[in-house]
């Protein structure tokens, strides 16, 4: 990997000293600026006229700011029961000491010298071993300079059983070898796709000169996410990969702003993203073995595989049930070994222009244009199996991929203020991307022959590889044969649309108004893709697809302390892409806020979401919608007392007529209406997620120095689904998820603060469990901190 | 790579010409960012300075000082008014004894013009918030931020993301609240990582990434391609195709937690699409419930397999 890693750097090196050449000429270019310009000396503090007194200068760094300072030092208590691995996956939070908050700020006061910053603010939140932590920076210094900066952690986990586990209940099957006994096979307890990685996000941004006519803007943003993850590969059966993946993307930003005149201004912008894929996969789950001792993986889903070419000729996998490990039927399909480098290097360079001008009181236009020219490399592919794979021992694909995506956006948009009471907006928007790829892969495969001497088709795990390179045979072994291909593809997928969306708006009165508008969109799809078996392509027809929207809004004002909110969308598309894509689209929205003080509120929203694509021409006959109605209150008149509330009640639902393969054992069924004998079975596949939400919370100064809260929070989804497995059950889609939760806070004195917090993780899922683990836990976590603030 | 080099040289050239522009916010060399305190001020029609506003509005002049508005001071030649730069001159207003009627009242007028005061300064930066859903919907700057009595420093903000959202999308948190989201309530990610509340081009005041993809991809950087072998609904249609992106009670944040139902509902027989179908004993759903992805495993696109398994 070494090796590929560092061929790779040699490709992108001019690349990379340019980016670290522009940035370098950018600061040179800034510092002969400032030297012009005389900014960034040293300025006595006060702005009067007073003569500059000598000796304020001399005061010290800490004397010339006006510092706040707070730390919350403790830790977490946590102790869970049932499911660690969903606990980990919705909460993961655990026992240890935590540097709960941290804050720094400090402001420049008319005394000494300010010389980097006139305010610098830090916080800390979460470090020591939360699943989460940040790190926000600001500072300022008058109008040379603003600097944002943050840092952010996520330790994902991820160990939702029933997701692609193939949910084989314990079976027993008896071993193919007289005296072999009998074996059990175990379940998948975890999910084969499990992952625990850690994503670190870094962002960067400097303004200089910020209130000048001419701003400079650099920014910077690295993410990273690596860990340990799972995944898996199709080779005759289902092996399980163990990850370690590595992503990494640095972005570059550059962009100056110019107020050219009054109320207007242009924007250059040049943002450089790189993306580095280094993921790496192998083989894991070696839990069997061949008669000669080799141990091999036989796929996470073996059972369901029994009947399958793979273990053709064979009641079961399993030879002898008696050895430790269990041994496998050399015959059957396994893996003894795999390995996976293609690392990925990808660049978008974007070019961006922009304008925005109120230059005239009743037009205001903005507008950008964007251009990007990016490229993927994937110089060495190198895909080892070594295993058995029909007739395959082994099978090796090297190759390159190159992909570019070449991107031209422009959009316009503008308001004219026609009369006190109308205005006309207008927005079009163009884009066109293009993603042309070329792939050229070699696949090398040997196969065996039985060490019986069966036929040439047929192949053993027990075959040894044939040494020599291809294409040759080993003499005298006519059965062994070794075979090379090279494939070379070139592929194309590409979108070009339009949108036109013009709305007119009456301001009725200033209580009501109400606006009615038109929305144009066309887009053109343009793919080719691979002939399977053949070194082509072919070329689909164009689809194009045009879509019109009609748009109603209100707004209703019945007195300064009431809103309401009505927004109607329909739209109409003479095709779509997909099956799902909807064709027709009907969204209504009512919102409704009621302020009477400054201090409460009450806000409810209706939102109905209906979409559907079905034809009796087409076939489809596609459904869904989204239906909620929610509402929330607060009253915190002050810091002393405060309740809220919210309640939600959501219906999402989906409904698709399948066609697909479904041939249990026995006569083969007759195609359904609308099916062909190839995808006979005909289901209307759906999905039904009523959901009620609903919290409370509420605190409150107890005593002169005691504040507690108090608070409960549910989300409960009564779903229900086609289970296309009848062994997998609904799992999250019919669960229960609590979090109550209270704090106290002692006022021990001026600074100190002592907390405590404690807070609920009830997670159920009821009442059919599977034939995984049950995924239900309660979890309490006590949180104890001592907050200091000087 | 020249076209690159050519606008990055435009770039770097452009601070020389601001060099030989001469501007108007200049540097009188004692400068702070605390509230200027000139004891002559500008004579200005109209204009009494800032430290007229503080004999009766002291409490929001002492908090002016960490105000980021209080770089207003350093404009116009060190002379830049602060208070009055967007509640205009106060000379009617101290003459008429504080008469409300004589200053502009963010709370006193309506959300267009309370809007138009700050995008006097702000426009450049937030150029599609006029026409955005927000302005349509009659939500103001100051609906949202707050000057004198913000709860965030940075953003001026009247509370703290979400929960300044949810007060009015209170369709969105319960979103939230599903077993599997993203980690929005738990602080990691604010709204404003994925929308832009100012307005964008795009529906739903979403934000893109520079090369023109869903800004999912910002984190999710592995699945933005391009790739030799894409699956197209994934850039045509969008993420939200198969993924709920607030929160869901499936896992992955699935819009359908049976992976297979999902794929189904465009592999499907169809003469009118050509999203193939699954055939063969393989793809059997009666004798193998593996999930399409534990073979499919690379299902946002890959550089070597048509179908997606590496």
């Amino acid at each position: 990997m070494n090796n590929i890693e560092f061929q790779i750097e040699q490709e992108t090196p001019r690349r990379g000293v340019l980016v670290v050449f522009i940035l370098i000429l950018s600061v040179i270019a800034l510092l002969l600026a400032l030297a012009v310009n005389g900014i960034g000396e040293e300025v006595p503090a006060e702005t009067s006229t007073s003569t500059p007194d000598t000796t304020q200068n001399k005061v010290s760094f800490e004397k010339s700011y006006a510092t706040h300072e707070s730390y919350d030092l403790g830790g977490h208590i946590a102790s869970t029961y049932g499911s660690g691995a969903m606990y980990d996956t919705l909460v993961n939070l655990h026992t240890g000491p935590r540097l709960l908050n941290s804050t720094l700020q400090m402001n420049a006061l008319p005394v000494g010298q300010h010389i980097f910053f006139d305010s610098l603010f830090i916080s800390n939140n979460g470090y020591g071993g939360d699943p989460n932590d940040s790190t926000v920076m600001r500072a300022s210094k008058g109008k040379l300079y603003d600097f944002q900066g943050m840092f952010r952690r996520d330790r994902q986990y991820f160990d939702y059983d029933l997701l692609g586990n193939p949910l084989i209940t314990p079976v027993s099957v008896t071993a193919t070898a007289a005296g072999g006994g009998t074996y059990i096979y175990p379940n998948v307890t975890t999910a084969p796709h499990l992952f625990n990685t850690v994503r670190r996000m870094t962002d960067i941004d400097f303004t200089f000169f910020p209130v000048s006519k001419f701003h400079v803007r650099t920014g910077y943003s690295k993410n990273i996410m690596q860990g340990p993850s799972y995944s898996s590969m199709h080779e005759g059966t289902e092996g399980l990969l163990l990850q370690s993946w590595r992503t990494s993307t640095d972005e570059l930003r550059l962009g100056v702003d110019w107020k050219v005149v009054r109320r207007t201004t242009v924007t250059l912008e040049e943002h450089v993203t790189h993306f580095k894929g280094n993921t790496t996969d192998q083989l894991a789950g070696l839990n069997y073995q061949l008669t000669n001792g080799v141990p091999v993986s036989i796929g996470f889903d073996a059972v369901t595989n029994n009947t399958a070419p793979v273990c053709t000729g064979y009641a079961s996998y399993i030879n002898n049930a008696t050895t430790k490990p269990p041994t496998v039927n050399a015959d059957c399909s396994t893996f003894q070994s795999y390995i996976r480098n293609q690392a990925t290097r990808t660049i978008f360079p974007t070019e961006e222009f922009r304008f925005q001008t109120a230059y005239w009181e009743k037009l205001q236009m903005n507008g950008r244009v964007m251009y990007t020219g990016g490229n993927s490399n994937m110089p060495n592919l190198y895909d080892y199996f070594n295993g058995l794979s029909g007739t395959n021992r082994q099978i090796i694909i090297t190759g390159n991929a190159n992909a570019e995506r070449i991107d031209v956006t422009g959009d316009y948009g503008m308001i004219w203020q026609v009369t006190k009471h109308i205005a006309i907006t207008n927005q079009y928007d163009f884009a066109d991307w293009r993603q042309p790829g070329t792939g050229s892969l070699t696949t090398a495969t040997w196969a065996g022959a039985n060490a019986a001497g069966a036929t040439a088709t047929s192949s053993s795990n027990l075959t040894p590889i044939n040494p020599l390179p291809y294409p040759s045979v080993v003499a005298g072994d006519a059965n062994m044969t070794a075979a090379a291909s090279t494939a070379v593809t070139s592929n194309y997928l590409g979108m070009k649309s339009e949108t036109d969306t013009t709305l007119v708006n009456w301001q009725a009165s200033p209580k009501a108004s109400v606006s009615i508008g038109y929305r144009y969109r066309v887009r053109n799809i343009n793919v080719t893709f691979p002939v399977a078996g053949l070194n082509t392509t072919a070329v689909r027809p164009v689809v194009k697809i045009n879509e019109n929207t009609a748009l109603l809004g209100a707004v209703i004002q019945p007195n300064s302390q009431w809103k309401i909110n009505a927004n109607f969308e329909g739209s109409y598309a003479d095709k779509s892409y997909t099956q799902i894509s909807p064709r027709q689209s009907i969204h209504y929205q009512l919102r409704s806020r009621y302020k009477p003080a400054k201090w409460a509120y009450i806000s409810g929203t209706i939102n109905d979401l209906e979409r559907r694509d079905s034809s009796i021409v087409s076939g489809v006959v596609h459904y869904d919608h989204s239906r909620s109605a929610t509402m929330t209150a607060d009253i915190t008149p002050n810091e002393r007392y405060g309740i809220n509330a919210s309640y939600g009640y959501s219906d999402v639902y989906s409904s698709t007529n399948e066609c697909y393969l479904y041939l249990p054992t026995g006569t083969a069924p007759a195609a359904a209406t609308g099916c062909t004998t190839a995808y006979p079975q005909l289901v209307e596949a759906y999905i039904d997620e009523p959901t009620q939400y609903g919290d409370f919370g509420a605190y409150g100064t107890v005593l002169k120095k005691l504040r507690a809260d108090v608070g409960y929070r549910i989300s409960s989804v009564s779903g229900n689904t086609t289970l296309l497995n009848p062994v997998e059950p609904l799992g999250a889609l019919d669960s229960q998820y609590q979090t109550p939760y209270a704090k106290v806070a002692w006022a021990v004195s001026k600074d100190w603060i002592y907390r405590t917090e404690w807070n609920y993780y009830g997670y159920g899922e009821g009442p059919i469990i599977g034939p995984t683990a049950a995924r239900t836990f309660h979890g309490n976590v006590y949180t104890l901190s001592m907050h200091y603030e000087f | 790579m020249r076209r690159l080099s050519s606008s990055l040289t435009l770039l770097l050239l452009l601070p020389v010409f601001w060099m030989a522009v001469p501007i108007n916010a200049a540097s009188p060399k004692n400068q702070t960012a605390t509230v200027a305190t000139t004891t002559n001020p500008p004579a200005a029609s109209g204009y009494v300075g800032a430290e007229t506003c503080a004999l009766c509005h002291a409490v929001q002049a002492d908090k002016f000082g960490n105000n980021p508005h209080s770089k207003l001071a350093l404009m116009h030649g060190g002379k830049g008014v602060t208070c009055e730069s967007c509640h205009g001159p106060g000379q009617a207003h101290v003459d008429g004894g504080g008469d409300i009627t004589k200053i502009f009242s963010f709370t006193k007028v309506g959300t267009k013009e309370a809007s138009a005061k700050c995008l006097t300064c702000h426009a450049d930066v937030h150029p599609n918030f006029e026409r955005s859903p927000h302005a349509e919907a009659a939500v103001s700057c100051t609906s949202c931020h707050s000057i004198h009595a913000s709860v965030t420093e940075a953003s001026l903000l009247k509370a703290e993301q979400p929960k300044l959202c949810y007060q009015c999308h209170t369709q969105i948190k319960p979103q939230f609240a599903q077993p599997f989201h993203h980690k929005v309530d738990e602080g990691l990610l604010k709204c404003s990582d994925c929308h832009d509340v100012h307005g964008t081009f795009e529906k739903h005041n979403l934000q893109s990434t520079a090369e023109g993809n869903m800004v999912c991809t910002k984190c999710h950087v592995e699945t933005a391609g391009p790739f030799v072998y894409e699956h197209p609904p994934v850039k045509t249609e969008g993420c939200t195709s198969c993924h709920s992106p607030h929160g869901s009670p499936n896992p992955r944040l699935l819009n359908i937690g049976n992976m297979n139902a999902l794929c189904l509902q465009c592999h499907t027989q169809n003469s009118l699409f050509t999203a193939a179908g699954p055939v063969g004993p393989s793809h059997n759903q009666a004798a193998k419930y593996v999930a399409c992805t534990s073979c499919h495993t690379q299902i946002h696109g890959s550089n070597a397999s048509n179908v997606f398994f590496r």
